[in-house]
């Protein structure tokens, strides 16, 4: 790779993916739960957390009324 | 809680606020930032034909993503967080999507791109490129910029003034929660299935969860929902209209200005700005340069895997206690603290290649990467929610998201310029210890600079009357 081109694609913020795998490798043997498993745990997670924001929003909504 | 939820009592909505900023922080980063787990998988089907070319459209987004700050800033400062922010999740959503119809898209070509006589590289440049260029490197890019630290410190600063740091703090974790979380999730989603459809998860994210809920509660400003900063006063809550509220809401300081370029004029700006390019100095670097590090210093993929995973946890732990600890003491004293205690993980970065180069002591490098990996991880994100509340302190909040923007791309442009000559010291003297070394030192420069603000003086949070403005009447 061209040294102003690794400088510019070094420097944006996408991981680097040769760290990426290292750390992957490390989270599936810590994890150790199939690729399906993981994908709904960590998608319940990503998905809940705005319910929970708009369930509680909800509940309060009344109150903001000028 | 439970009287929060089913009795009179309300909770302040600065706290949604928050919470829907983090967020969309969050999946934003997730999005943009999920390229690194893309470019394997794409380039095994034949995406782009070599490294150059994939690196050409991150350098470019990045590039992009610099310079639009200041402008994504000035548009925020017009037209307001809730217009910015949901204009660019949408963007943003939509051109993350369109990432999944890459190589179908348009008619075949492919021309072969010399810059500077082959000099600064060759690549060939195919539709699939060209379409990754416009999608990733300029709109997405371009999205991530209205959806960005800058525009949410920004919103946030008009809603907390006393937990300024902390409300900021903890929307800035969401960037790093957003790694943790995304990262293994479409790294494991591609595994399971390909990356087109991780980019529609990715997209849909964005798109189906960040934008209703920002359309739904984000709000610009405490008086539209008939509140003040901090939410003071809970319980019998005092209102935008009650004139001890005013009183709050109109204090002024004394480099408050009209014009964002008046603001430019006083030494507080440059000496956070100053602070903050060295920030995007110390923290590129690393990203840049880790791997090769470890790989030199013979450390296990294992141990280097960890280690880096333990630092990005511990960001998040970091931001918030640094958040917590500036509401209590001066905000530009933990900054310097911050700032210090990165110094000293880049001294135990260094400490035992010098130790062996000069006095042929041994030290176990993973001492070295460990130690870097707590002290750098607890000083790593909290830079950036201090810098902007001290700004939004000393200059107000009417010009924050440009003031924001400028030293946001102060602080790329001296990441891009570390990444740059820590390769060239590296090639010179063949060790990362030099240029990581010097990169140390600049922080002590970005210490001192910090501890000189002059905070006392220029901080809203200690001014007691109005002053008369310095800089171009009052706000």
């Amino acid at each position: 790779m061209s040294l102003l081109l690794s400088i510019l694609g070094h420097h944006a913020e996408p991981g680097d993916p040769v760290l990426i795998e290292w750390v992957m490798h490390l989270f599936y043997s810590i994890v150790s739960l199939g690729y399906l498993a993981v994908i709904i745990v960590l998608g319940a997670v990503i998905v809940t957390i705005p319910i929970i924001i708009m369930a509680v929003f909800l509940t309060q909504r009344a109150k903001y009324s000028s | 809680m439970l009287q929060y939820l089913t009795g009179d009592r309300r909770i302040f909505y600065g706290y949604f606020v928050v919470a829907v900023s983090m967020y969309a922080l969050f999946v934003s980063m997730g999005a943009r930032n999920g390229l690194g787990v893309f470019i394997n998988p794409m380039e095994a089907d034949g995406i782009w034909q070599n490294r150059t070319a994939i690196s050409a459209v991150i350098g470019l987004g990045t590039l992009v993503n610099a310079l639009t700050q200041p402008f994504l800033g000035s548009m925020y400062d017009k037209y307001g967080g809730r217009a910015v922010i949901s204009a660019s999740l949408l963007l943003l959503g939509v051109s993350t999507i369109t990432l999944a119809l890459t190589d179908s898209y348009g008619p075949e070509f492919s021309v072969n791109v010399s810059i500077l006589g082959g000099l600064l590289g060759q690549f060939e440049l195919t539709n699939s490129l060209l379409f990754m260029i416009i999608v990733y490197s300029v709109l997405m890019s371009t999205a991530s910029s209205g959806v960005s630290l800058v525009t949410v410190h920004a919103m946030l600063s008009k809603w907390f003034v006393r937990n300024r740091g902390k409300a900021l703090s903890i929307a800035t974790a969401g960037t790093s929660v957003g790694g943790l979380l995304l990262t293994p999730f479409s790294a494991t989603l591609i595994f399971w299935s390909e990356w087109r459809f991780a980019w529609i998860a990715l997209g849909s994210f964005v798109l189906l969860l960040a934008l209703p809920l920002t359309l739904a509660i984000l709000r610009d400003t405490p008086a539209e929902v008939n509140e003040i900063p901090d939410g003071d006063g809970s319980g019998d809550r005092r209102s935008a209209r009650d004139p001890a509220s005013r009183a709050v809401i109109d204090r002024r300081t004394p480099l408050q200005t009209t014009v964002w370029r008046d603001s430019l004029k006083s030494a507080p700006f440059w000496q956070l700005s100053s602070a903050y390019f060295v920030c995007g100095i110390t923290t590129i670097i690393i990203s840049a340069h880790f791997v090769p590090f470890a790989i030199d210093l013979g450390v296990s993929a294992v141990v280097a895997g960890f280690a880096f995973g333990l630092s990005q946890g511990l960001n998040v732990v970091g931001v918030i206690v640094a958040g917590i600890i500036a509401d209590i003491y001066s905000r530009k004293n933990v900054l310097g603290t911050i700032y210090f205690i990165r110094f000293l993980a880049y001294l135990a970065l260094v400490t035992p290649g010098f130790a062996l180069m000069l006095w042929g002591f041994q030290i176990p490098p993973a001492i070295g990467i460990w130690s870097f990996a707590v002290l750098a991880g607890m000083s790593w994100l909290a830079t950036p929610p201090l810098t902007s509340s001290l700004t939004a302190d000393i200059y107000g909040v009417r010009n924050i998201g440009t003031l924001n923007g400028l030293s946001t791309m102060s602080h790329q442009i001296g990441g891009a310029l570390s990444v740059y000559l820590a390769g060239v010291l590296y090639d010179r003297f063949g060790a990362y210890e030099i240029p990581f070394a010097i990169a140390g030192l600049f922080l002590l420069g970005a210490t001192l600079a910090s501890y000189a603000v002059n905070e006392r003086k220029y901080s809203m949070r200690y001014q007691t009357t109005s002053p008369a403005t310095a800089g171009g009447g009052a706000d």
